[in-house]
């Protein structure tokens, strides 16, 4: 069966990744990782992140992909050895240091980080053969040499399906260290390739449109079938810098298109899917590498903002039915207006929300402020860790 | 330590050889970021570079597709490989097209970012390569550590614009998809970028077949760090892409006399800097911030 692998920047990111769907998550810890910005995982959030996991039948991999200098060394055997302690089920690594280390000193299992770029079958079969038992596909291939691969090799393959995408070779690129002095390597890449710049021939500005690197995100829900088909053993979502809205909406996105493809063998409606993801804060995506070389569609110019929606406003704790509120977690402002209860376990339902109090009982028009626990009147059943979203453009 | 250098000029090869050990040829289907593709005198100039007991590298820095690498290997066939000194590899996959010619002993391996310490530099010891080149987004200190724990030759990039960025894509050609007009810019080495907060320089940008490719408009130079490295390095290399054969001669008698000729960067107006030799880039960038 297809793994489902997402993103989760903290522990509470891994649990609503697991419950709106995925098999698997990518966590960072506190060392050794890429993504030094999210909030990452310490030991305590680690064995419990592996506790929630496992009693679900899920697995945690943890990412150690960062590509060390000499004095970055220090600490790791001792790193590794907390990760296999908390039993995390995997690391996901490209420096020879930290795969071999992980392989000479603890049971963990490696998995090859798309930092190395793996495009062909010799690549692949050098890290399987050195011990790992999965290696990441670079993202800069299509649809034919992923099947290609898969199907020639004895390694688990893994492949990105939804999220950013490196403009350059993944792990090769030195722009954020050069021009703003971040290691991209260790942790620090700054998005260089999305600024924009001039265009200038032999002194002379030859446009006055930026220019820039940066790429569209991938989607890629009608592509998903033709990789279980081919046999990819994981299908990975990446951002883990992401919002909890944003994993839970492409997360269950995928997991129903997955599950749909499984059980009737085809997708009746793709544009359903397409619609699902609207929903999360997203730059906008298109199909990468997977049908060929990136055209003008897949290159992002003149806009490098992603779209703040605020539509997530409230996470529901848990549901009296006796009165039929629920206690809410609010997240961004809402009124009495329309909401939609967003669920992992079933379709989407809305509600006129016409009765909400604050945390003294006290009837209110508007939940003005985050993170406050309010309860909202809903007329059905909902359950904790559904998502209450309202209409917003 | 030995300086070798691309060639812009078959009429040039002369000169070159005169001051450097040995040169870097390359053909634009297999490799990136080329000076020149000298196309059916390729053949000529290894025979030449050869016969004068010097030492010929050729340039096999792309990422590979499957179907790519089967063409390196038909390709590797039908050149004189016992005349060429080394095979310089950004991808890994190259070793097994290496292993099957028996030329493993050849290998160079250049994934430039990733050679960051010890361990990752003399990780394919065990495959008795030639030679990989240190990474240049590390710290003299951390060269010179690497080195004294070296298992094959140094390669070393020493001279040049550097390489910030290498993409499959193909993004001179998209840009101008975009803009709905005709792209003239393919292969065009007249090109930079600017950027409006960091006006002092500007940055090379070239779009070949392997992709796009920008590097630092500064010169990369190592005139600090000679004495250091000397102990370390087996071979260092001097690029002149966007530069030209003059200038790589000069530039090597200039580290071979440990001179700097200040006329000779006044000339072609350049502004040097240490890349990360003597100031380490960090994970947030406190330093420059």
């Amino acid at each position: 069966m297809t793994e489902l692998l997402a993103p989760a920047g903290d522990l509470n990111k891994l649990k609503i990744a697991i419950i709106y769907g995925a098999d698997a998550v990518f966590i960072g810890g506190k060392a050794f990782s890429l993504r030094a910005n999210a909030s990452n995982f310490t030991t305590e959030d680690l064995i419990e992140g592996c506790r929630f996991a496992h009693e679900r039948g899920k697995k945690v991999y943890v990412t150690t992909n960062v590509i060390p200098h000499q004095k970055d060394k220090a600490g790791l055997i001792e790193y590794l050895k907390t990760l296999e302690t908390a039993k995390v089920d995997a690391i996901i690594a490209a420096s020879p240091l930290i795969i071999n280390t992980a392989l000479a000193h603890t049971n963990l299992e490696v998995h090859i980080s798309t930092q190395q770029s793996a495009l062909n079958i010799p690549t692949v079969n050098y890290w399987y053969n050195k011990g790992a038992t999965r290696v990441v596909l670079g993202r800069d291939i299509d649809l034919e040499g992923i099947g290609h691969i898969t199907k020639n090799v004895d390694a688990e393959i893994e492949a990105f399906i939804h999220g950013g995408m490196c403009a350059g070779y993944s792990g090769r690129c030195a722009l954020s260290n050069h021009l703003t002095n971040r290691d991209a390597n260790r942790g620090g890449c700054a998005h260089t390739c999305r600024w924009f710049f001039d265009l200038t021939k032999d002194g002379k500005k030859i446009t006055d449109t930026p220019f820039s690197m940066g790429s569209k995100d991938l989607s890629a829900v009608n592509e998903v079938t033709t990789l279980i088909d081919m046999g990819v053993a994981s299908l990975k979502i990446e951002g883990r810098m992401k919002s909890l809205h944003y994993i839970a909406t492409v997360v269950n996105t995928y997991r129903r298109i997955i599950d749909e493809y499984e059980v009737t063998g085809e997708i009746k409606d793709y544009e359903a899917y397409a619609k699902m993801l609207t929903h999360a804060e997203n730059r906008e995506t298109s199909h990468g590498f997977f049908h060929g070389l990136p055209t003008k569609d897949q290159q992002l110019y003149e806009k490098r903002s992603e779209r703040v929606m605020q539509n997530f406003v409230g996470l529901v704790l848990d549901y009296d039915h006796a009165t039929q509120y629920a206690t809410v977690e609010t997240k961004n402002v809402f009124l009495l207006e329309e909401l939609e209860v967003f669920s992992p376990l079933e379709a989407s339902k809305t509600f006129m929300n016409e009765k909400m109090m604050d945390s003294n009982g006290e009837l209110i028009k508007r939940a003005a402020r985050a993170k406050e626990h309010i309860k909202v009147y809903i007329p059905f059943e909902v359950h904790p860790f559904d998502m209450l979203r309202a209409k917003r453009t | 330590m030995k300086f070798i250098t691309t060639l812009h000029k078959y009429e040039n090869l002369d000169s070159i050889l005169e001051v450097a050990d040995g040169i870097i040829l390359g053909q634009v289907q297999f490799a990136k970021t080329l000076t020149n593709d000298f196309k059916s005198l390729t053949n000529d100039i290894i025979h030449k570079v050869h016969h004068c007991q010097k030492e010929v590298f050729l340039l096999l820095n792309k990422i590979f597709t499957d179907k790519e690498l089967k063409l390196v290997k038909d390709y590797l066939k039908g050149l004189p490989v016992e005349m060429i000194t080394g095979f310089i590899g950004a991808d890994i996959g190259l070793l097994s097209v290496m292993d099957e010619l028996g030329l493993t002993d050849k290998f160079v391996y250049n994934p430039e970012t990733l050679l960051t310490n010890d361990v990752d530099f003399n990780d394919l010891s065990s495959a008795h390569i030639k030679g990989a080149f240190v990474s240049k987004e590390i710290t003299l200190e951390d060269i010179l550590e690497i080195g004294q724990l070296k298992k094959y030759d140094l390669f070393y990039f020493g001279h040049g614009h550097m390489s910030m960025f290498y993409s499959k894509r193909q993004m001179l050609q998209t840009f101008k998809d975009y803009k709905n007009e005709a792209n003239n810019l393919h292969q065009d080495q007249n090109l930079r970028l600017s950027e409006a907060k960091r006006l002092d320089e500007t940055y090379p940008i070239l779009e070949d077949d392997a992709g796009t490719h920008v590097f630092r408009g500064h010169i990369f130079n190592s005139f600090k760090a000679l004495d250091a490295l000397s102990s370390v390095v087996d071979y260092f290399v001097v690029d002149s892409l966007f530069l030209d054969d003059s200038y790589a001669g000069k530039i090597i008698l200039m580290y071979r006399e440990g001179i700097i000729d200040k006329t000779l960067i006044e000339t072609y107006k350049q502004t040097l800097h240490d890349g990360f030799l003597f100031d380490e880039s960090t994970i947030k960038g406190e330093k420059n911030d």
